[in-house]
């Protein structure tokens, strides 16, 4: 049995009459890139966010690290190393960048209800700063407010605040939304250089990069796991290609 | 964003002369009602400064703030009926004499309010937005009504207060020491809330402000910090409501009434949001406009409604925003 | 017993007023998430047009309809000079602008009227009182303003769930976005919405003027009631407004009856009305904290 990170046992989650999660059972292994892929409605977000914690399941269990976390808060997760990037950017805006990611080293080290010492010039705080910017390639830009990035650039910041806090497994929800090629390949190389260090769930329509970064893929549709493998495997498989990559190929 | 240090500095240092020299001044133009009024701009921007630690900071609209300044001022009127009765302020289920000593009764007053707010807010953080407004009002009134209900205590009428309280050295009853220890009482609390709003506990407060949901999925209970800082924030409202009740001699329900709330939301927005000094200049502006007001007509408020309704669709940066050169949430 | 009933009567009678104060409100909130401080203000003109037509015309009719007219024709000017221009932007901002329009009003009251409060005497064809139940007669008018309540709930009843503007309206509370797509012109059903809850608000004003004291800030003690009704039926939702004001009502009327009385089996009598007294006051209130530690977004959120 190989040695797994992250396990959903039976998730369900149903909005109305839309069941967005199916009899959900995803295992992601410590150290592989896995991608989460499926056509649009397919229910990843929603997976994703139950795995983060913002939204309850019906039923079924989430395990992580070996330890039930289906009912515990977000903030808890968090502290327990699971980040999460969001799809839409997700950053404080009116923060600089290097705040940004200084909140995100804060979360990690202990309570912040420390009052008095100003923590820009906090010690603690600043060489892991300067590390997580350096990590996400932003070390140039960290005293601009994270308003006056550029969409690219707030990308990295989204990811590298997720970073900030050495997590053990991170959830990219479509870090490459909105990027043009260029981006889309800086991110891809972010993606890379990751690899190994972490592990990482990725939901992500660009097929491209899924192929070339995931060791493991699952796809989803209708909230339901149809199928789960390699990149290779999930190429050839005859029911992925009718639900799925079928519709894809234009 | 035009923002200068000196320019800072400059209406800083002017404003601190000014109130440092203010009873000097009042004497100099043999006005000491001058020092009076300005007592009072003193205790209300130390009770708007309080309130924009939560609003402009923290996000939370509360429309209840008056709710702290009147507990603070109601635990002084309190012990000073039962000093002057010479009851006890308890018989059970222990014996405790009521005090005027200034080094007891304000600590516990602060103490007090910090408490209620920890109560009130521990049920209003539950929601946001709309509900938040609401209720941290509806709550506010339930104290006023509170108030109104004590009999004991005058009920409606309030009770007056034979004597500030003592403190060592200082005379409270002269006007001009007064007017200090309230300056003094604003510097700190303004000196307190500048170490907060750039400490990591004030970082996460603004980060909660701008973006809840991230800091959670970051790991941060944002609860708990919004709490803290909506007790802080009461503390200090608490405060400002001692020294109304010793520099009016007097408390009654009129203090936590919801309009008085929605002065301090004026005051802060006046002065500027989510910068720490605005508030002090809000509520300076207010005072002294609704003193220079009221001596052309009494009914002043036809004017400043309208005004109120302009400064919010024109001047989102308030006073010191535009004397300053500054925007909200940099100090 | 016969004051149990009496008591329950009335608890009825604050809870119709309510209902009619937070009916429009609640649609404000829901449909244009805007904070209206002003509402209260909305029913003082009311009172004041009604009690002032009354006096003159010596028509208690005059002076409702009258009333109607005003606080409907201010709604929709104050949506359209104010409140139009705040739709969208900070809750604040909407809570400082329309605290300020309290103040405008209550001081124009003044200006206008003077500080004295002003008296309306109950219409002659409904100045008895009825023996609904056998020994306790009740005052008439009472009786009419809860039929009007009734009246209006049917009519609103009506108009959202049979009439194609009302559906548009309770679809625009419960999704905004919804509107847009169903290409209603939204600048005039905002306009119709706010001057539909003014004539509710301005209707309650005029109904309250015989029982209360018409006078300035008069609109304040019902408008925080009626915020509290709304949180706790939920924003947005017309059905949760009814339910909750009817709760309101009764615990607000029935607890400054039933508390004392209940506190006096176990405490000395003074101390009990005393503390019957505080504790009846804040009932509401505390209700208000219990239903939302329960449920957040009150009792029948329309929202998600």
């Amino acid at each position: 049995m190989r040695d797994l990170l992250l396990e959903t046992d039976n998730l369900e989650k149903r909005f109305g009459a839309v069941q967005a999660s199916k009899h959900l059972s995803l295992q992601v292994a410590r150290g592989e890139v896995h991608a989460l892929i499926g056509p649009n409605g397919a229910g990843k977000t929603t997976v994703i966010k139950q795995l983060a914690g913002e939204i309850m399941p019906d039923a079924g269990r989430i395990l992580f690290d070996g330890q039930e976390i289906t009912c515990l808060p977000a903030h808890r997760r968090a502290r327990l190393g699971l980040a999460r990037s969001f799809q839409i950017t997700s950053i404080f805006e009116q923060m600089t960048v290097a705040e940004n990611i200084a909140l995100a080293v804060q979360a990690h080290m202990g309570h912040s209800f420390r009052f008095w010492r100003a923590a820009a010039n906090d010690r603690q705080l600043l060489e892991p700063t300067e590390s997580a910017l350096e990590r996400v390639g932003l070390e140039q830009r960290s005293r601009v407010p994270a308003a006056s990035l550029s969409y690219g650039e707030k990308r990295q910041l989204e990811v590298g605040m997720a970073l900030a806090g050495n997590p053990k497994l991170l959830l990219l929800d479509e870090p490459m939304a909105g990027m043009g090629p260029g981006g889309t390949v800086k991110m891809t190389e972010l993606i890379q250089r990751l690899k190994g260090s972490l592990t990482i769930l990725l939901v992500e329509h660009d097929m491209h990069a899924v192929f070339s970064l995931a060791d493991r893929i699952t796809v989803l549709v209708y909230g339901e796991s149809i199928a789960v493998g390699t990149a290779q495997h999930i190429r050839s498989h005859p029911e992925v290609r009718r639900a799925y990559l079928g519709e894809e190929q234009e | 964003m035009s923002f200068s240090p000196f320019r800072r500095r400059l209406v800083l240092g002017t404003g601190l002369t000014i109130l440092l020299l203010l009873p000097a001044m009042a004497s100099f133009a043999g006005d000491p009602y001058l020092i009076t009024l300005f007592s009072r701009i003193l205790i209300y921007a130390l009770a708007a400064v309080s309130l924009d630690l939560i609003i402009g900071y923290g996000g939370m609209v509360s429309l209840g703030h008056a709710a702290f300044v009147g507990i603070g001022a109601y635990v002084v009127g309190i012990l000073s009926f039962h000093v002057q009765d010479g009851s006890l302020l308890l018989s059970w289920p222990f014996e405790l004499q009521a005090s005027d000593a200034a080094l007891l009764v304000w600590p516990a007053a602060v103490l007090i309010s910090a408490l209620m707010a920890v109560l009130i807010g521990s049920v209003s953080l539950r929601t946001s937005g709309l509900q938040f407004i609401m209720i941290t009002l509806a709550f506010a009134q339930m104290l006023f009504y509170l108030a109104v209900s004590l009999e004991a205590y005058g009920g409606d009428d309030g009770i007056s207060i034979w004597s500030r309280n003592r403190l060592p050295l200082v005379d409270l009853s002269d006007d001009s020491s007064f007017y200090y220890i309230c300056l003094v009482c604003l510097l700190v609390f303004l000196y307190l809330s500048h170490r907060l709003v750039f400490s990591r506990f004030g970082r996460v407060v603004r980060g909660a402000k701008q973006n809840e949901l991230r800091m959670q999925s970051l790991g941060f209970p944002t609860y708990r910090y919004k709490l803290v800082c909506f007790s802080i924030a009461g503390a200090g409202g608490g405060l400002a409501g001692v020294l109304i009740a010793n520099q009016n001699e007097f408390v009654s329900p009129g203090l936590l009434h919801w309009t008085h709330s929605g002065e301090l939301i004026v005051m802060v927005l006046l002065g500027g949001m989510g910068t720490l000094f605005g508030p002090v200049f809000g509520a300076a502006a207010l005072l002294l406009m609704e003193e220079l007001l009221s001596a052309y007509t009494e009914h002043w408020m036809v004017f400043l409604g309208p005004f109120l309704i302009l400064v919010v669709l024109f001047a989102k940066r308030g006073i010191y925003g535009w004397l300053s050169g500054a925007g909200g949430n940099h100090a | 017993m016969l004051l149990f009933f009496e008591q329950l009567l009335n608890g009825l009678q604050l809870g119709v007023m309510l209902f009619l104060m937070s009916a429009g409100l609640t649609l404000v909130f829901g449909i244009m998430r805007v904070i209206n401080l002003a509402h209260g203000s909305l029913y003082m003109v009311g009172a004041y047009v009604a009690a002032t037509v009354f006096l003159h015309s010596g028509s208690f009719l005059l002076g409702l309809l009258a009333a109607l007219a005003a606080a409907g024709m201010v709604g929709m000017l104050m949506e359209l000079l104010v409140l139009r221009r705040l739709y969208g932007r900070d809750h604040l901002d909407q809570v400082l602008a329309t605290f300020g329009l309290i103040l405008f009003f209550n001081e124009l009251t003044v200006v206008l009227w003077g500080r004295q409060p002003l008296f309306m005497n109950v219409p002659e064809l409904l100045s008895g009182t009825i023996e609904v139940i056998p020994g306790a007669p009740y005052p008439s008018y009472r009786l009419a303003i809860i039929l009007a309540g009734i009246l209006v709930a049917g009519f609103l009843w009506f108009l959202f769930n049979h009439t194609r503007l009302g559906m548009r309206i309770r679809a625009g509370a419960s999704n905004r976005e919804m509107i847009a797509a169903l290409g209603v012109n939204i600048k005039l059903l905002n306009t119709l919405v706010f001057g539909l809850g003014a004539l509710l608000a301005g209707l309650a004003g005029a109904m309250a003027g015989p029982i209360l004291a018409v006078e300035s800030g008069m609109g304040e003690s019902i408008l925080i009631l009626t915020f509290v009704v709304i949180v706790i039926g939920g924003i947005g939702s017309i059905r949760g407004a009814l339910i909750a004001a009817l709760l309101v009502g009764m615990v607000e009327t029935l607890g400054g009856f039933l508390l004392p009385a209940l506190l006096r089996l176990f405490l000395p009598a003074a101390t009990a009305d005393g503390a019957g007294a505080s504790l009846a006051s804040m009932s509401v209130y505390i209700l208000m904290a219990a239903v939302l530690v329960w449920r957040p977004h009150g009792l029948f959120p329309a929202h998600e």
